[in-house]
């Protein structure tokens, strides 16, 4: 029976092949640069050796089969600091889980280059400033979970076009103007947009500008 | 001491008339030359002023003492500040521009701090400063030029490395400096090209330092006008093009290394022999395609040869033997090939490391390394090597590492009673050899007490997990995986007290999971990960391809008994490996509940069950399971929800397949009041899809759940 399950560990066999091209360790210096902008009191990115010919043997990063990132895993983390613009060079991410520590700052305009993106998880943090508009060419997400953080301004509009968003949610911040009415919007319960005081409800539209009370 | 010697100069020059007026000159002259000038001592205040943090520099310099008894400052006889020495202080702030005032200052050290903001042009084009060291700071933007107008600078060491500099690399600077000896601008982000011109002006420039930047182009024929030149580093840049026949020229050449660029062509011998005093030569991580040139070795003097990583090709020259100070030997990943029975490795008495692996090296084991009385790691991995090991292999003292895997060496019961007499050896990898062989359960196999790394992985070999294994006393890594072993797995695994990597999956190991295995010492620990072993292999191991590690404790903690035929159940005792990392059990036969002590494994990164006849519901604590990124339990018979809104909720439905009475979100079958999943053509199909066409029936799959959604649950207006 061959396992199904590709990528890591498990039942692969401790084979080395010939000749591997060598690239630029881009995605490790990405997150290397992620690393030097986190305090890290519990040391969970003790493992993180910039040295090393690419990430995939750091704890918390998930490579694929061509060793390129395609998850990273610091949820409640105790990590503090901001995420900073280095990210969106993780085109191939799939899943970024971010959530429960107490990350702060805003959230990088550059994480909209995150085009193979399933999962943004960064809530229950400290994040402040506006959602980037640059999120809506997340074409492959699915779940969006920035609740429990200091968000302000408003929901952009242009979030409407993620075609594939299952699940948002945007509670317990303080969003303003209001709630986007279209595209996968139209499916979301009303409780992913709750506890922010300033946002007004679903847009009527036609009759109120969208970012109205911000 | 300075203040005597001019008391004496002052009392000849002085026509001595009474003491008191002698006294009273002297005061004065004490008063007006123990401090330094008004303006050194407001160009040093500027700049303290302009840190945000001092270090405590503060209660030092204080406006009323002589600036030359302040911290960090030293002035010369004649009272001017020479050296500003400040390192290593956590000071915070810029580099203020006043620095470049000070007209006698000769030797700026500000290393080792947290300085930001620009290098002031000041400080380059100072008509006095010999050195500067701001290494190991944030300094950042350009280095920028000077004015075509500048004069000749004397300017001899600049050490800029370790910053985060940026922008284009100035040229036209150095050749205003006219005794600049060394240069290092190390591990920035600088772009554009390498100047040419360093030693235009610079007859004595020695030192070029360049390495982990963005350098592009290619390699300046202008450095081999370096006679005086020793050491050149530009390793880890984005260098193209080819070795220019000119750079030889720079036959002071000791240490040379443009590893990790993007340099191609050839190493040519009529070259590299003009490189007398070369010592180090590094042009790994490269696509140079050539043969190694067989008069390289008329460099007597060579002790680092590394060509890792490249396309080069032939067989390694017997002139190899010449190079009788070799210490490292690095020809991994390229494509020699030949026999190494013409190289006589007993001529090189330093030898400490030779790596030869994945290339297309043949023959036997190359007999001549056994009188290498200095070597500590050998690689011959990846190769097309065959035959059995001779005796000569025990007597290698110093040998450390030894990998052999990934060849066609046999007898594998003669390999091991070879090896056992090597005392020192801590790391041995001999995985895919010996095909189809029996595993020696023999117990005359001693030794190996210092053997922390054992793999025999991917050898077939049939037979049990032999009984010599727990005289391993010392091992921390065993990797078994893929072979034909039988039985049950011993009891004894839990007296291995260091042993904290287990890889017996891909076997037939039956039985059940032993009381034993949830009792292993290094795995229920409770240490902190200070307390781990921070060794380093003698070379960095590498798996699937790329995938490197330098460190023991790079490795996570695992636990691994997959694709086997165990039965029964997973015993709750589980949730006591704290320590692990990493648990399979996949491909057997195991039944009962998932353990709610799961959770306890509170660092898990990899949890996989999946092909088991487990039961059961998933324990909603897995959700805690924060750093797990690899999450497995499909084809199993598992019931009821899938739990949300944690961790879990991160997998795709391919984590839970093949459990027919599971429902979830992301599933096929939706939990929920309406019993009747909604089964569309494409879910009984699902098990034939291949993993990379998931997403289409996935899809499939959501969208239906959004209608279902839609159309049961109440909307908000």
């Amino acid at each position: 029976m061959a396992p199904r399950v590709a990528l890591l560990a498990g039942a692969v066999v401790l084979l080395l092949a010939a000749g591997a091209a060598r690239a630029s360790n881009d995605e490790g210096d990405a997150l290397y640069a992620l690393r030097a902008r986190m305090s890290d009191p519990n040391g969970v990115l003790q493992s993180w050796d910039p040295t090393l010919v690419n990430p995939c043997t750091w704890f918390h990063v998930t490579c694929d089969h061509a060793s390129r990132v395609v998850r990273l895993d610091l949820g409640n983390s105790n990590i503090s600091g901001s995420i900073g613009p280095e990210l969106g060079r993780l085109v191939n991410l799939q899943y970024l889980e971010l959530y429960r520590n107490n990350i702060g700052g805003e959230i990088p305009k550059e994480l909209g280059n995150l085009k193979n993106l399933i999962s943004l998880d960064l809530y229950a943090n400290k994040l402040t400033g506006s959602i980037p508009k640059s999120l809506s060419k997340l074409k492959s997400l699915r779940f969006m979970r920035l609740n429990n953080n200091k968000l302000a301004g408003s929901i952009p509009r242009e979030l409407a076009k993620l075609s594939n968003l299952k699940v948002i949610d945007l509670s317990n911040n303080d969003l303003c103007g209001t709630i986007p009415v279209e595209g996968p919007f139209s499916t979301f319960p009303l409780r992913s947009f709750e506890n922010n005081s300033r946002l007004n409800g679903p847009e009527l539209q036609g009759l109120v500008p969208y970012d109205f009370g911000c | 001491m300075q203040k005597l010697h001019s008391d004496k100069r002052q009392s000849n020059k002085l026509p001595i008339p009474s003491i008191g007026v002698a006294l009273v000159l002297l005061l004065n002259f004490a008063s007006t030359t123990s401090s330094c000038t008004e303006q050194e001592r407001s160009s040093l205040l500027r700049f303290l002023s302009e840190l945000s943090r001092d270090g405590g520099l503060a209660t030092s310099w204080q406006d009323s003492t002589d600036c030359c008894q302040w911290e960090g400052i030293t002035c010369s006889q004649d009272r001017t500040v020479t050296d500003v020495s400040l390192t290593s202080r956590s000071i915070q702030g810029q580099i203020s521009p006043s620095l470049g005032s000070l007209t006698g200052l000769l030797r700026l050290n500000l290393s080792h701090n947290l300085l930001s903001g620009a290098l002031p042009q000041e400080l380059m084009s100072s008509s006095s400063i010999i050195v500067i060291d701001v290494s190991f700071n944030r300094l950042n933007g350009d280095l920028h030029e000077l004015p075509s107008s500048t004069p000749a600078r004397p300017l001899q060491v600049l050490n800029i490395s370790s910053n985060l500099f940026t922008g284009q690399f100035p040229s036209s600077i150095w050749g205003v400096m006219k005794n600049l000896v060394a240069l290092n601008a190390s591990n920035n982000s600088f772009t554009g090209h390498i100047p040419s011109n360093f030693c235009t002006n610079s007859p004595s420039f020695a030192v070029l330092e360049l390495s982990y930047n963005q350098f592009s182009g290619s390699i300046p024929t202008g450095l081999g006008n370096c006679s005086m030149l020793r050491v050149l580093m530009a390793g880890h840049n984005n260098l193209s093009g080819t070795l220019p026949d000119e750079l030889f020229n720079a036959t002071a050449l000791e240490h040379l290394s443009f590893a990790d660029n993007n340099l191609q062509g050839t190493l040519e011998g009529e070259n590299v022999v003009k490189l007398s005093k070369l010592a180090t030569l590094d042009l790994g991580d490269n696509n140079f395609s050539c043969e190694i040139p067989h008069s390289i070795c008329q460099l007597k003097r060579l002790k680092e040869l590394h060509l890792n990583n490249n396309k080069m090709y032939g067989s390694v020259p017997s002139t190899l033997a010449n190079c009788t100070s070799l210490i490292i030997v690095d020809l991994k990943s390229n494509n020699f090939s030949g026999d190494l029975t013409n190289v006589n490795f007993s001529n090189l008495p330093n030898l400490k490391t030779l790596d030869l692996l994945r290339n297309n090296f043949s023959g036997k084991f190359p007999e001549s390394i056994y009188s290498c009385s200095s070597l500590t790691a050998l690689r011959l991995s990846s190769n097309k090597f065959h035959g059995q090991l001779s005796k000569g292999l025990g007597n290698m003292k110093s040998l450390s590492f030894l990998s052999l895997t990934d060849n066609s060496f046999t007898n594998i019961a003669n390999a091991l009673q070879i090896l056992r007499s090597s005392n020192n050896l801590t790391t041995l990898l001999m995985g895919h050899n010996f095909l189809n062989e029996r595993m020696p359960d023999d117990d005359s196999i001693n030794g190996f007490e210092n053997l922390q790394v054992l793999s025999l992985s991917g050898c077939w070999l049939s037979g049990k997990i032999p009984r010599w294994l727990p005289k391993l006393s010392s091992l921390e890594m065993l990797f078994l995986q893929s072979n034909q072993l039988t039985g049950p797995i011993p009891d004894w695994i839990s007296s291995l007290h260091f042993l904290f990597y287990l890889d017996i999956s891909n076997n037939s190991l039956m039985g059940e999971i032993p009381t034993a295995l949830v009792q292993m010492p290094m795995l229920t620990s409770e240490k902190v990960a200070a307390q781990w072993d921070h060794r380093a292999f003698d070379l960095p191991i590498y798996r699937y391809l790329s995938f490197q590690y330098r460190m023991v404790s790079a490795f996570p903690k695992v636990l691994n008994l997959g694709n086997n035929e165990l039965t029964g159940l997973i015993p709750p005792e589980i949730g006591q490996l704290k320590a692990l990392l990493s648990l399979n059990l996949s491909f057997n036969e195991l039944s009962g509940d998932i353990p709610q002590s799961i959770c306890n494994l509170t660092d898990l990164l990899l949890l996989d069950l999946s092909s088991n006849k487990l039961t059961g519901t998933i324990p909603s604590s897995l959700n805690n399971l924060k750093f797990m990124s690899q999450f497995n339990i499909s084809y199993n018979d598992l019931e009821g929800t899938v739990p949300d809104g944690g961790q879990i909720s991160t997998f795709l439905s391919t984590s839970f397949d093949g459990n027919p009475r599971l429902c979830g979100p992301m599933l096929a079958r939706h939990c929920g009041s309406a019993e009747t999943p909604i089964v569309s053509t494409k879910q009984t199909n699902d098990k034939d899809v291949s993993p990379l066409a998931f997403m289409i029936p996935f899809g499939a799959f959501f969208g239906l759940g959004v209608l279902y959604d839609q159309i049961v649950l109440s909307r908000f207006f």
